[in-house]
This record gives structure tokens, sequence and C-alpha cells, in this order.
């Protein structure tokens, strides 16, 4: 299925793709509303790059005790029903790569849905940081990707300031 | 209004009393944000008089309508003052995420008047302000400001605008920074924020920014990637930067070599893109929303200039490379970094230390003035050793501080050395034979003093309907590219480049996705772009007006503040000097370069001293300012 692949490297750390994403999804430009998120390292360029990789066995849906969140098996993508969303936040904590929010004046989690099948973002990442490609969302490389990728936004939350020593996240 | 916040901080650092109002409708439609609302305001708020480092004159920083939203390359902040170098107009125009964060804030423009009685920082907070004790971070570098506020404030996404200490220690080389390398601010605005002991602005905001016409807009957006990405200009921008300049000019022999007495530089492969892309080169870095990401993080691993840093632009490899006659590229990134932390503008320091070299070569300086720094032309060492010294103002080093103008005045017989029009140094311009004679007439007649980015060198009008119409045919305009060094039409496109410029600068576009050539973005997409996200219709051929009316107010205040005529709009005489050079014919024929200045006056409707007319103010909406012209 066509997924989402991250490619930090390639990052510039422009972030025109938060603001094209809360664009399309909430009619206004706001980077606390983006379902991608970058965080930017000014000193080393080590930008890291928050986005749901729509997981095979997600962390986020077995979290969720209202059943608000679910795996569509023929897309691949996990979606929000919002009517049933208490915005209680488990599932923003088990997400290992922090790639859900809550939008505080609604009360309610909000992620990634790859726009229906066409991302905004990929669209003006010029770059190729975020592409769109065919992927089997439970195979080992798939997996080993997403735990490195879990690895370097645990560190992140440890410790946010630049290190040189870092790899790209 | 979407796009704009419409809310402005006025902050009084003498009483530390910080009041917020809302930014006048008309000032927003008549001169859009950042540049143009910063110039009006400084305009109307400043008398005659003032001295640029004293309290009474004003510190500003300004956002745009499109600040904030998915326009692309919209990262622009602009802070302006009364110039400490020219006594006109002082501003600076940066990137990063700073005019991005502010927006969400709540804020297009922060004025400061005053001073603080001790050292201070601005806290800002989603729609909430206060002053801040800033002892703990006086003497601090502008990358140990950034995270000692980051920490403070607990909260890494914190964007800081700070000074490091040149700007402290009021030295009129010294910008602002944001981002800790996104940099602004020619003519000392880190040194008037210094004066007024404010170190920096920290600024929190997770605020949404209003767009009017969220499809149209989304799609404008993209219809502007498009037209980016399928620009071979954009291909070579996005990875080289500024640096594709050394090879353009180093292979036409039109560097500014040894203080612009030459154009010929043996050394020039060795400073140019491949070899920083082969030996130093990390990755790329964006602005907010910017997708050319034209600059680029680099490490030096190690020997004596091991260091690591960001932007290494032109504006460093010029200056302090070719100007001083130096082709040692880990040395110029030390030199870049240095500037960096400190807070200087590696342009004007560049600049004032090629002047000093000159003063050297002719034997006007000796090593009993210099503190036995030998300043023989392509010293590294000489010029790493300097910079810390004109950032704390020691020994030589306060004399360099004051920059190459004020600095000649203790140097007998150094006039010859300098290479400044209105007290700036003219940085980058050689008159070699390909050189297009627009660029001279540009640093000629900028508002800041000499100046490489409003107009003649990005020639942004080029190509643009309002440029077509003037000339009168297509091949008309491009006569004005094939023989760079005919006269006729160039005061003509230099002014509409200028009126571009202002635009940009207002809007808060990044000149590198604009104009010229088709390299980018018209008024007509830009015009798309604006009335999609605020709502308020105008057409490119409005947006043009805006920015020429911006560039009146500016002339004005020159002519006000600093008496800025005809005399003034000129070039050091060595730009006059026609002689034969084993490279080709080099200099420009002063008849010449007058011809083009009455051809430019005559397009702006300015009188032959270079002052806007009654009839040209009227039809701008300018009559007050026609009122203290003509009737004082």
């Amino acid at each position: 299925m066509q997924l989402m692949e991250i490619t930090p490297a390639s990052c510039t750390g422009c972030r025109l793709c938060e603001l094209v994403c809360s664009l399309a999804h909430e009619g206004e430009c706001s980077t606390a509303l983006s379902r991608v998120k970058i965080l930017r390292d000014e000193e080393f360029g080590h930008h890291l790059i928050s986005v749901c990789w729509q997981c095979a066995e997600p962390y986020c849906v077995d979290a969720c005790a209202y059943g608000v969140l679910s795996r569509d098996e023929e897309s691949g993508v996990i979606s929000v029903e919002e009517n049933l969303c208490t915005g209680c936040g488990d599932c923003i904590a088990a997400c290992p790569v922090s790639a859900l929010s809550l939008n505080e004046d609604r009360n309610i989690v909000f992620k990634c849905d790859l726009c229906g099948g066409s991302p905004e973002c990929v669209q003006v990442c010029l770059r190729g940081a975020l592409a769109l490609k065919e992927v089997d969302p439970a195979s080992s490389g798939r997996k080993s990707s997403l735990e490195e990728a879990s690895r370097l936004v645990k560190q992140y939350r440890e410790s946010p300031e630049p290190d040189e020593r870092r790899a790209d996240r | 209004m979407n796009g704009w916040t419409g809310q402005r901080l006025k902050v009084y650092l003498s009483e530390g009393r910080i009041v917020p109002e809302a930014v006048p409708p008309e000032l927003m439609l008549n001169y859009l944000g950042g540049r143009g609302l910063n110039s009006r305001t400084l305009y109307d708020e400043l008398k005659p008089g003032v001295d640029p480092l004293g309290p009474e004159n004003i510190f500003m920083v300004a956002a745009g309508p499109l600040n904030g939203t998915a326009a692309p390359s919209t990262s622009r902040w602009t802070v302006s003052a009364k110039s400490t170098v020219t006594g006109g107009l002082g501003d600076g125009n940066g990137g990063g995420d700073f005019a991005t964060e502010l927006k969400f804030a709540g804020y297009d423009q922060i004025i400061f008047y005053g001073k603080s009685p001790g050292p201070v920082y601005l806290w800002i907070e989603n729609g909430q302000a206060a002053l801040r004790d800033a002892s703990h971070l006086w003497g601090k570098t502008t990358r140990d400001t950034t995270y000692q506020l980051q920490r403070e404030l607990k909260d890494p996404p914190v964007r800081v605008l700070c000074i490091g200490p040149s700007g402290e220690n009021r030295v009129r080389l010294a910008k602002v920074f944001s981002n800790i390398t996104r940099t602004g601010g020619k003519g000392g605005m880190g040194a008037v924020m210094g004066s007024k002991n404010l170190k920096a602005v920290a600024v929190r905001g997770t605020g949404p920014i209003g767009i009017a016409r969220p499809a149209d807009f989304l799609a404008a957006v993209k219809r502007s990637c498009d037209i980016l990405k399928n620009s071979r200009f954009f291909q070579m921008f996005s990875q080289q930067g500024t640096m594709y300049l050394i090879r353009l000019h180093g292979s036409l022999n039109d560097l500014p070599v040894r203080n612009q007495q030459e154009g010929h530089f043996e050394g020039w492969e060795k400073i140019a893109w491949e070899a920083f892309r082969d030996n130093y080169l990390v990755k790329n870095k964006g602005c907010c929303a910017c997708p050319v990401a034209c600059g680029h993080y680099y490490r030096v691993k190690e020997g004596p200039y091991a260091t690591h840093g960001e932007s290494n632009e032109y504006g460093t490899t010029y200056p302090l490379g070719a100007k001083c006659g130096i082709d040692n590229l880990p040395a110029l990134l030390k030199m870049n970094s240095i500037c960096d932390m400190l807070g200087l503008d590696t342009h004007s320091t560049g600049n004032t230390i090629a002047f000093a070299m000159e003063c050297w070569q002719r034997g006007l300086l000796t090593p009993g003035d210099t503190d036995n720094i030998d300043l023989s032309w392509g010293n590294a060492d000489a010029v790493i050793e300097l910079l810390p010294r004109i950032a704390y103002r020691q020994g030589f080093g306060a004399i360099l501080a004051e920059g190459s103008q004020r600095a000649s005045r203790q140097i007998p017989g150094s006039e010859v050395c300098l290479r400044t029009t209105k007290g700036m140094e003219v940085s980058a311009l050689f008159m070699g034979p390909a050189q297009n004679v627009v660029q001279a007439l540009a640093y000629a007649t900028a508002t800041r003093g000499a100046d490489h980015l409003r107009g003649g060198v990005i020639l942004p009008a080029f190509g643009t309907p309002p440029l077509l119409r003037a000339m009168g045919s297509q091949g008309a305009m491009e006569r004005l590219l094939k023989e760079p060094r005919s006269i006729e039409g160039k005061g003509v496109l230099l002014a509409l480049d200028q009126d571009f410029a202002s635009l940009m600068d207002s809007l808060q576009v990044c000149c590198f996705i604009t104009g010229g050539l088709r390299k980018g973005l018209f008024p007509d997409d830009l015009a798309g772009l604006f009335s999609a996200a605020t709502g308020v219709e105008m057409s490119g051929d409005d947006l043009l007006q805006i920015g020429e009316r911006i560039s009146n107010v500016e002339k004005a205040f020159n002519i006000v503040h600093a008496g800025n005529r005809r005399k003034d709009d000129t070039l050091p005489a060595i730009f006059f000097e026609e002689r034969e050079t084993p490279y080709g014919h080099v200099g420009l024929n002063e008849r010449d370069f007058q011809a083009m200045l009455d051809e430019f006056y005559r397009f702006r409707g300015w009188d032959s001293e270079g002052i806007p007319t009654r009839e040209k103010l009227a039809g701008l909406g300018l009559n007050d300012i026609a009122e203290r012209l003509y009737n004082g």
C-alpha cells in the first residue's frame, strides 16, 4: 500500500509541510495544528520529522479504551472518529514517534490521514524528505526503521538541545 | 483582514512599559508590513538630528502579512532604525523562524523606544509580553544567548532574535541575529539594540494565521512551488545558494579583489561552491516555509580552522575573501562562524578590514598602528585575530569597530582607500568588462547606502509586465541584459527593481524566489498569494505601486534626516577610473553614469537633485510628505 516514508537526511527544516498541512485540514496556517511536525536543529541540521507511520500493529489503536482509532485494512490509514474522542491523550502517550496531537480548543486528537491518498505536504516537499511510497507496513524493514525513528524521538524528548554526535532524525 | 494579526507592541524601555495597540489599517493597506511598515513608522516618529546610538532613536522589528502562512519563502523579518552608518534609513532583512513565531504569538510589529536602565530581553508568549532582566545574558554569543533563553523558558521551539557582544559594544558593524546564524541589519542595527540595553526578543506562539480563501490559497501555493521547481535558477540556487556567484564572477574576472583594486582573483576556485561542497558541506538549511533552502550547514573537521556553522554566503567569501585577498576556504568558514557568534556583519566587517589592508599596502598603517598585526593581503590569521578585537573594541579593533568611513578619519590620507557610498561600504561591485552598469546605479542610489539587495544585482523586475511596458518591446527589454555596458533603459530597470525589492521586503517574501529572468515569482503571482491569504484584492501593479510608495518614503527620510541630494547618489572614484587590463576594459564612464542617474530620476518623477516632485508624491498619496519637503 501507499504510505509515507520519511528521509530526515534530506530535510532542510523549512516546515512548509506543517503550514500546508494545517491549511489543507483546518483552513488556516498553524504549525500547532499540523499533522506533520518538524523539530529544527539550528546548529547541526539533525531535524526531527514526526508523522504517523500508519503502523500495521498500531500502539495508538491498542491504547484507546473508547475505540476512537481504527485502521483501514485496505488503505492502511489509521483514522480518528472525532465524535467518540474524549481527549484523554492515551494514544498520544502510546505513539513511539509522537505523531498524534491534541487540538486543545476542540479537545480531540488529530493525526495524519494521508489526505485521502495524495498528501499535500509531499507535494510541496521539493527535497523529497517526505514521500509517498509503496510499502508493506508489516515488513521487517519497516518495523526496524520505526524502531530507529522511535529511538531518536525518545532521545530528543530527553535532551532537546542540539548535539553534533547525533544522526539525522 | 486575514494574514495580518493587526496588532503591535510599543515598548517604552526607559519606563519598562509595554503598550499593545492595533496597527492602523491604512498602514497595512498602504505599506503591507515588514520594511514598508517600519520605514513609514520611522519617517513619522523620528525627529531630525537624533543620535542613532542615543535613546531617541527607535528600533523596530516587523513581520508581514504572509509570514506564518504557507506562501513559499515567507520567513523574513525586518529590523529598522536610523542608521548608525549613513545617518539615514537603516534596516535589515533576515530569515529563520522568528517572524513566523511572532505572528503565531499575535503581533505584526514591535517598536522599542528609549533606553532600558539595565540589560533586558522582551519575552512574548501568545499575546502576553514582559520585559525581563538580561544581566546573565550580557556578554554571551548569539548561540549561547539562544540556548540559554530556550533553557530558562523551558521550551526549545522558542525563537530568539538577539545581538552578540559586538552589538552590546555598539560596534557599527553589528547586526541582529535569529536562529543563531540568520541575520539582518546593515548600518549597525545590532548596535542600536545594544545602545538600548536590549539583548534579545524571545517569542513563542501557537496561534493560527487566518486565511481568507483557503482552497484558492493552497492552489496558489502549489502553483508557486511548481514555478520554482521548473526554474533553472531554482535548481542551482537550491543547491549552491549565493555561492554560485563565485564561479560566475570569478570566471569573468569580476570579483571585488583586494578592496576592488582588481577584478581578477587567482584563487577563486579555492573558495567556490565545488570546493565547499566536496570538503565542508553537511547539508542544506531552509528558513521557514522555504523550499529553496539556500543555506548550508558546514563543518571543518580538524586543523587550525576547525569549526562548524551555517550560512557561508557570498556575503562571506566576497568581503572577507576576495576583498581581503584571502583564498583559504576553511579560514573563511572559521571567520564566518566567529562573526555569527560575536554578532558581526560579514559584509561590513570584511569591507572595513579590506580598507585597512589597502591602508597597509599604501604604508598608511604600520605595525605600530595595528597592535603588530600584519595586514598584508591574504593574511587570514590576521583577520581571525582582528574579529574579536573589533567586537570588543580592543586596541586597533576599536578604530575598525566604527566602520571604514569613520576609521578613515583617524588614518591620515586614507580617504583614497574608502569604497563607500553615503558612508556604507560598496561590498561586492567591480566594474569589469562583463559587469552590467545597472549594478553601479543600484549601489549608488539604494536607500540604506551602498547595497546589494535593492535592485540591480538580482534584477527582480526583469521580464515583468511593467518593465516590458516601459521598454516598449521584448527586444528592447532583452537588450538591458544582452548589452551590459549600454546605458539606455538601465535607470528604468533599476527603478522598477527597487520598487519590487521594497515590495518583497514588505510582504516578507525572500528575494531569492522572485522575478528576474523568470527564475521565480512575478508581482502577479505574489498578488494571487496575497489576495487569497488576506482577502484584500490587489493586482501585481497595485503591489508594485506600494513598493514605489515605500521607495519614496525612504528617499524622503534620507532627505530630511541625512540631507541626501544628487551628490550622495554616487560611487567612490575608483569605479569611474577607466583603464585597460589584461582582462579587458575596466571602470565606468562617469558621464554615462550621470546619464543613467538622470534617466532614473526622470522615470521616478524626481527632480535633478533626486527630490521627489509634488506631483509624484501626490500620485502616491504622500501629500503630507510633499508638505514637509516643500513647505518645511
